[in-house]
């Protein structure tokens, strides 16, 4: 119901305006990051049933196919993780924190994604690691013997951007400016 | 600090994190690397954070998850659940009741297409729930045939849940799929038979038969028919692995809805980026469950809780019995997928040891985890339906769901006691 908005309400003080404007943009990019990253998932999608024609039709399957398809989607995941991280949409206990007012309440999502961006910083600096060693030690795809670090690189990526992404989310708790409520975490879960 | 300190102190935070909204994955990540820590210092703790994640995503063999995801959202976004309702409720509108059975029908046709028990309440709630009502259901009769008959999602194939237990168990997916075949029809029957036993006379009468609509009905459904058809037939006959299936199935679902009208560019993006969502989530817990795995095994948690099991000599019917109390227990905080993902590398090896076979455990596990979409305080399902029809209470939503409770546990001791049910199916294949 537009008239329940409180935005529409009142005009907000000068000091709200440009946080709302970062948060729309954030909005944008977590939007954004979600659209290549769906495509991505879609490419691999055509890619795995493009090898098995190729494969059960002409006993041709496409060259690096396999490597192909399970870093790119790989990839999409990680990128993914970054848009899931800012929205707080991933799959959590709501039990406790749905029955708690709304300070409590706050304190609770703002240790949960603290926790979720200490795992998320430990993952980005572990993770670089290992995507440096398959550049020194040149690991490549199976079929064409492409260095695989770059897409490698792309996954770790996606987990670097999630460290602002989470922040930003973090931020907007602690700020009384966002939750952990939003709609999107039934939207995650419905679809399990 | 001893092994068993470490375990229980390990247990404890994660219970703790899960509690305090952490989300599961993570909790189970953090508890993982650091219960390993603990016991084999930070170092190779450590070094799991850069070997294990980077290995989840890049896996080939999880791929077929956001591919069945992908499935079950195209199939919804193109509207192919209103035909499979219309269908039913020419063939079975005739009875007394013959809408909600034409219900249940319709969640297992939409079900054979998407592996999301809640997905499945969700769309049927927004078809089924307006005729039924404008035809006289009770409320409660209503949402109980939608949150029962969205649970069989899970069950009938293809199921994500049952290809995430394939995963973490080692065991092929095909073959669990082909297994929740006849439990699936099974429980179509039992939930038809609920409907008519449990509400018989509140139910409104039926409409008038006409053959000749009915058959004509057939052609709106041919989408889902092909797609069942040709995943299931192509896992069975062993054409395809069921990745090439899934990708191929959500490939086809795609083209489908784009032939027919029904997706356009905008849809299939949105498609995608739902779909995309998911798998997130999915492989978030799956990325902490294999590192809490390491914890596992170094704790060596699952062996010494299968020797207390064991010890007990509740024989093994008693300790299976005990297994799946708790999960249904478990399913009062936990949902579904990551009470799996959590819980079965803990139980499935005492199961193991116990004799039982791992695809009949599969079914069996996925079963005892649909109860607790319908039951509460959780129950899934029904919150689904209770936010999408506001008007309806959750308690008059869970006591419509209870004959239907009542028939999934007499299936569950169906198929405990006759496990060929499960198997005979499975083993044609071999």
């Amino acid at each position: 119901m537009p008239g329940s908005d409180p935005s529409r309400r009142a005009p907000k003080a000068p000091a709200e305006l440009p946080m709302m404007k970062l948060q729309r943009i954030l909005e944008r990019i977590a939007h954004g990051i979600e659209i290549v990253a769906g495509l991505i998932m879609g490419l691999v999608t055509v890619l795995v049933v493009a090898s098995a024609l190729g494969r059960y039709l002409f006993a041709y399957p496409l060259p690096d196919a396999f490597d192909m398809s399970r870093l790119l989607l790989g990839a999409a995941i990680m990128w993914g993780f970054a848009s899931v991280g800012y929205r707080g949409s991933h799959i959590k206990v709501d039990l406790l924190a749905e029955h708690l007012p709304k300070t409590p309440r706050r304190w609770i999502d703002a240790f949960a994604w603290s926790v979720l961006l200490i795992f998320t910083l430990l993952l980005a600096w572990k993770m670089f690691g290992r995507v440096s060693s398959a550049a020194v030690s040149n690991e490549s795809t199976m079929d064409l013997r492409l260095p695989a670090w770059p897409m490698m690189g792309l996954i770790w990526l996606g987990v670097a951007v999630s460290i602002p992404a989470i922040l930003a989310r973090l931020i907007l708790i602690v700020s009384g400016r966002g939750s952990l409520d939003h709609y999107e975490s039934l939207d995650v879960k419905d679809e399990i | 600090m001893s092994g068993d300190l470490i375990a229980i102190s390990g247990f404890a935070a994660l219970f703790a994190m899960i509690i305090l909204r952490v989300p599961i994955g993570i909790a189970m990540g953090l508890v993982g690397v650091g219960g390993f820590a603990a016991v084999a210092g930070w170092k190779p703790a450590l070094n799991l954070l850069a070997q294990s994640p980077i290995r989840t995503v890049g896996d080939f063999n999880l791929t077929l998850i956001p591919f069945f995801v992908l499935m079950g959202v195209l199939a919804t976004n193109s509207g192919m659940s209103r035909e499979l309702f219309r269908t039913g409720r020419h063939w079975f509108g005739f009875m007394r009741g013959g809408m909600a059975m034409s219900t249940v029908g319709a969640c297992a046709g939409f079900a054979a297409i998407c592996g999301s028990s809640v997905a499945t309440a969700a769309t049927m709630t927004k078809i089924a729930l307006p005729e039924m009502k404008q035809a006289g259901y009770p409320d409660d009769v209503t949402t109980g045939v939608i949150a029962a008959g969205g649970t069989l999602g899970i069950l009938i194939p293809p199921s994500v849940v049952l290809a995430v237990y394939g995963y973490i168990t080692e065991q092929d997916v095909g073959v669990l799929f082909i297994a929740g075949i006849v439990p699936g029809a099974l429980a179509i029957i039992m939930y038809m038979l609920a409907v008519r036993i449990a509400y018989g006379r509140r139910l409104p009468a039926g409409e008038r038969f006409h053959l000749g609509e009915a058959i004509r009905s057939l052609s709106g459904v041919w989408a889902v028919m092909l797609l069942f058809f040709l995943i299931i037939g192509s896992i069975y006959f062993g054409f395809t692995t069921a990745t090439e299936a899934a990708a191929v199935g959500s490939f086809l679902t795609a083209l489908i809805g784009i032939l027919r009208g029904r997706l356009n560019a905008r849809r299939l993006l949105d498609s995608l980026v739902e779909a995309l969502r998911t798998s997130v989530a999915i492989y978030t817990i799956l990325i902490g469950a294999i590192l809490f795995g390491y914890f596992l095994a170094i704790t060596q948690s699952p062996q010494k809780i299968t020797a207390w099991l064991v010890a007990l000599d509740f024989g093994a019917y008693g300790t299976l019995a005990l297994i799946l109390v708790f999960f249904v227990v478990m399913g009062c905080i936990l949902d579904a997928m990551a009470m799996i993902i959590l819980l079965v590398p803990i139980v499935y090896p005492i199961v193991i040891q116990l004799g039982f076979d791992p695809i009949w455990f599969g079914v069996i596990i996925v079963m005892t985890v649909e109860l607790g979409l319908i039951t509460p305080p959780v129950g899934m399902n029904v919150f689904v339906i209770n936010s999408i029809a506001r008007d309806i209470s959750l308690g008059t939503i869970f006591r419509g769901v209870l004959p239907f409770v009542g028939a999934d546990i007499i299936r569950l001791i169906l198929l405990v006691l006759f496990p060929a049910l499960v198997l005979w199916l499975p083993e044609t294949m071999r």
